[in-house]
Order: structure tokens, then C-alpha cells, then sequence
């Protein structure tokens, strides 16, 4: 409740931090790859602790970003999908390293269609990672309002009491975070 | 691939099916995976990405921060090819890993604060002989943009030095009368370093007092908040306003 430094992007419904990361990114802003990292950085590293030991998977952490940052000019800033491409990076880079897959990528951040982790459960894990994402990096009353709702079971009612908002304040801002987490699915499932 | 756990909702393709329920059970699961990192762990990978990131640019790290007046900006939309050093472009510093995970964040925010008037401490009597300086000037303008439209238009205002550091001056009389229980808050924020400071909560006379302690260091960022009355000092983390600072050039 009291980090400013997580919801740069207060209240839009579009995650316009995520846009200024990604065309930070295209214009070579050393920030914007920190940004990333500090953003998607548990994301990822949570994605390859399940694919590798805890020594590769903080070696495949360090090699997605520097990958990202060495390819960046690979990726398109209007497509609003960063963490989604990073995905597409460590897929690639545990693909070569641990699966021994013949589809191998020369360039990691060519994210394609083809390349697929193994893992049955990968894609699932995947969406909860990038949820959980979204949900953190969500203003804070969008992601309060949520999680008392749907983790503790409140009602919108006794949110609205719990946290002396109005009721209609409370709807207002859970339908933004709902939309926010919903497009974050449909950005990174249209893209596969 | 096929569903072996009946319990949840299956790899999402079908996005249409997932209801709401459905989006926060997924994210809950996630934040239970992401939780288990330890972030200070994560931290520590960043020097390694950066070094073989950012290797061949080592001459571009920062010289310390200057402690004369505001920084110039860390605007995010400056043109990072505009000059020598345009802030934030070119830093390469430990990111400082922080969570929304509440009690980590007043963690982290009351460390910084600390740690803040540790070093403010050692040098207020430096500022107290730079700050007595009696003609009142505009050391830094700024301007700050809705981040949603809870605020109608962007705000300008000006900072200029004042007998008892500086003064924060801006007329934030085009906001909305805050929600009900809560109030706005002016802030300074670096967020490179992690630091913040409180001008307080805005009222009716557009004039803020930066102390002199703090009208020291470099705040690249200035922003206003929504804060809920519940006696927690910190920031709320809900912003209507925010902008970089830019110093006023030399007269």
C-alpha cells in the first residue's frame, strides 16, 4: 500500500509503463532495461527455477535479460507484449540449454511460434506468472480492491467498508484491474 | 496436456471461458510461485546483467549526484541521444527490488527514509550556509501530467529557494475534490534511489516548504497522491499527478 515505485502507471487502463519500458527499450535506454528486469525479473526467474536447477535458473535469468538487450531492436514497442517476448527469450534459451531441442533459435530473441517448452504445465504456469505480474503492478487500489474481493472473499460491499471507499469507487476500480489482468492474457495469447 | 487437474481452469486458451474468479484464482497461483523468490536474491543478478549488457559503456556511468539544488530531470520521454548525461538513460545502478507486498514495501521505503536522513544529517550544515543565501530564486520549474483522469490537466510550478530551504510553489486548485477519507499528498520522489519525502498534504495555499535537510539532495520527480486517512504516513502508492523536476538555468 505504500511503494510508489511498483505503480508507475497509476490508474490507466492501458499499462502505460509497460509501453514506456518497451519504447525505452527500442531507444537503446539502459533504465528501461533495469525497469524490465525489475518488473519482469521474478517472472522470469520463477519461470526457469521450474525448468532448471537454482544455479541455471539464475544463469538463464542473467541470459534472457542480456539477450533482451542485445536483441531488443527485435522487438516492436507498439505491441505492448515485453513481458510476453521475454517468455518467448527464456523459452528459447532453456529450449537450447536443457531440452536439447533441434528447433534451436540462432538468435533467442527471434521469438516464433515453433519453439515450445516441453514442460506440459508451461503455458498455465506462464499465465499465473503473467497475472501475478499484472496484478502487482496494478495501482493499488485496483489490486487491493481484488484481492479482497476474490483471495479473502469479501463482498464488493464490505470492500467498500474495509477500505472507506465508495461502492461505486470500489466497482470503478476492479473493473479497471479486471480488464488490465484480461488484456494481458489476450495481448500474450494473440501473439502465439 | 489434458487435464489431468480437473480442480482449475486448464491452460487458458479459451480466454473468453476464464471468468473474473477464474483471472484472480490463475494470478493467486503465480503470486504463490513468485513469492518464493527471494528478491534481494534477484537483486544481486542485476550487476551481472548490466556488466554483459551494458559492458562496453562502462565510461557512461554517472558522476556522483550533485548535491547543488534539484537535479536536472529524469524525464522517461527524454531523448536519451539529447546530451552527454540525460539522466536515467545512462545509469546503471542495482535496481532496488521492491514488491507490492506491503509490509516489504514499508520495509523498504522506511530503510530509505533512514538512510536518507542519515546522510542529510551530515550534511544539513553544508546547506544551512548554501540555503541562507537571502535573494529567493526559482532553482527548479516542473510540470506534472495526469497519470489517469482523475486529474483534469497537467500542473506546472515552480521551486524556488526560501529562507528556510525552499518553497514549493503550485496551484493544484484544478483537482477534484479528493474521495471521501482521503486527502492529496505532494511528493519529491527519486525513484532511481528509491526515495521519497513528504511535502504534506496539499491545502488551500499552494505553498509547500521543502526543509532545508531535503531541498539538498536531487529529486528528480515530483508527484501527488491520493492518500487514504488511515494514519499510515506513507505513501499511498496512488498517484494523480507526476512529473519531472527540471533545475532552472544558471542566472
Amino acid at each position: 500500500m505504500s511503494n510508489p515505485f511498483v505503480n508507475a502507471e497509476q490508474g490507466a487502463d492501458d499499462d502505460t509503463e509497460g509501453r514506456r519500458i518497451a519504447s525505452g527499450l527500442a531507444n537503446d535506454d539502459h533504465q528501461a532495461l533495469e525497469d524490465a528486469y525489475r518488473r519482469w525479473g521474478g517472472m522470469i526467474h520463477a519461470l526457469t527455477t521450474r525448468w532448471a536447477d537454482a544455479d541455471a535458473a539464475d544463469d538463464l535469468t542473467q541470459q534472457v535479460f542480456v539477450a533482451a538487450w542485445q536483441g531488443r531492436a527485435n522487438h516492436d514497442p507498439a505491441r505492448g507484449d515485453l513481458g510476453a517476448w521475454l517468455v518467448g527469450i527464456a523459452r528459447n534459451l532453456t529450449n537450447r540449454s536443457f531440452r536439447g531441442v533441434h528447433e534451436i533459435p540462432t538468435d533467442p530473441t527471434e521469438v516464433t511460434r515453433e519453439v515450445r517448452c516441453e514442460d506440459d504445465r508451461a503455458d498455465e504456469v506462464v499465465d499465473e506468472l503473467l497475472l501475478a505480474t499484472v496484478l502487482a503492478n496494478l495501482p493499488d487500489h485496483q489490486r487491493r480492491t481484488l484481492e479482497l474481493s476474490y483471495w479473502d472473499g469479501l463482498t464488493q460491499a464490505e470492500v467498500s467498508d474495509r477500505l472507506d471507499m465508495p461502492l461505486g469507487t470500489v466497482k470503478s476500480h476492479q473493473r479497471r484491474g479486471l480488464r488490465r489482468l484480461r488484456r494481458a492474457l489476450e495481448v500474450h495469447h494473440g501473439r502465439r | 496436456m489434458d487435464g489431468d487437474d480437473a480442480t482449475r481452469p486448464s491452460a487458458p486458451r479459451d480466454l473468453e471461458a476464464l471468468s473474473d474468479a477464474d483471472l484472480l484464482a490463475l494470478a493467486r497461483e503465480g503470486a504463490e510461485e513468485l513469492d518464493q523468490t527471494s528478491w534481494d536474491h534477484l537483486a544481486s543478478l542485476w550487476d551481472g546483467i548490466a556488466a554483459a549488457a551494458f559492458g562496453d559503456d562502462a565510461q557512461d556511468r554517472p558522476s556522483p549526484p550533485n548535491l547543488v539544488a534539484v537535479a536536472p530531470d529524469a524525464d522517461p520521454d527524454a531523448d536519451p541521444h539529447a546530451g552527454p548525461d540525460t539522466g536515467r538513460a545512462r545509469r546503471a545502478r542495482t535496481p532496488s527490488m521492491v514488491r507490492s507486498v506491503e509490509a516489504r514495501q514499508r520495509r523498504t521505503v522506511a530503510g530509505a527514509l533512514a538512510g536518507i536522513a542519515a546522510v542529510l544529517l551530515a550534511v544539513v550544515g553544508v546547506s544551512w550556509v548554501v540555503t541562507r543565501e537571502p535573494a529567493p530564486a526559482p532553482v527548479a520549474t516542473f510540470r506534472m501530467d495526469p497519470l489517469d483522469d482523475r486529474a483534469p490537466s497537467p500542473v506546472s510550478g515552480s521551486i524556488v529557494a526560501a529562507d528556510a530551504g525552499q518553497a514549493v510553489d503550485v496551484d493544484l486548485d484544478s483537482l477534484p475534490p479528493p474521495p471521501g477519507g482521503s486527502f492529496y499528498e505532494l511528493w519529491l520522489l527519486d525513484l532511481d534511489q528509491g526515495r521519497l519525502v513528504s511535502l504534506g498534504p496539499v491545502g488551500p495555499d499552494g505553498t509547500f516548504t521543502v526543509p532545508i535537510a531535503v531541498a539538498d539532495g536531487t529529486w528528480p520527480t515530483i508527484d501527488v497522491s491520493i492518500e487514504p486517512a488511515d494514519g499510515d504516513p506513507a505513501h499511498s502508492g496512488d498517484s494523480v499527478l507526476r512529473g519531472p523536476v527540471t533545475a532552472a538555468p544558471a542566472t
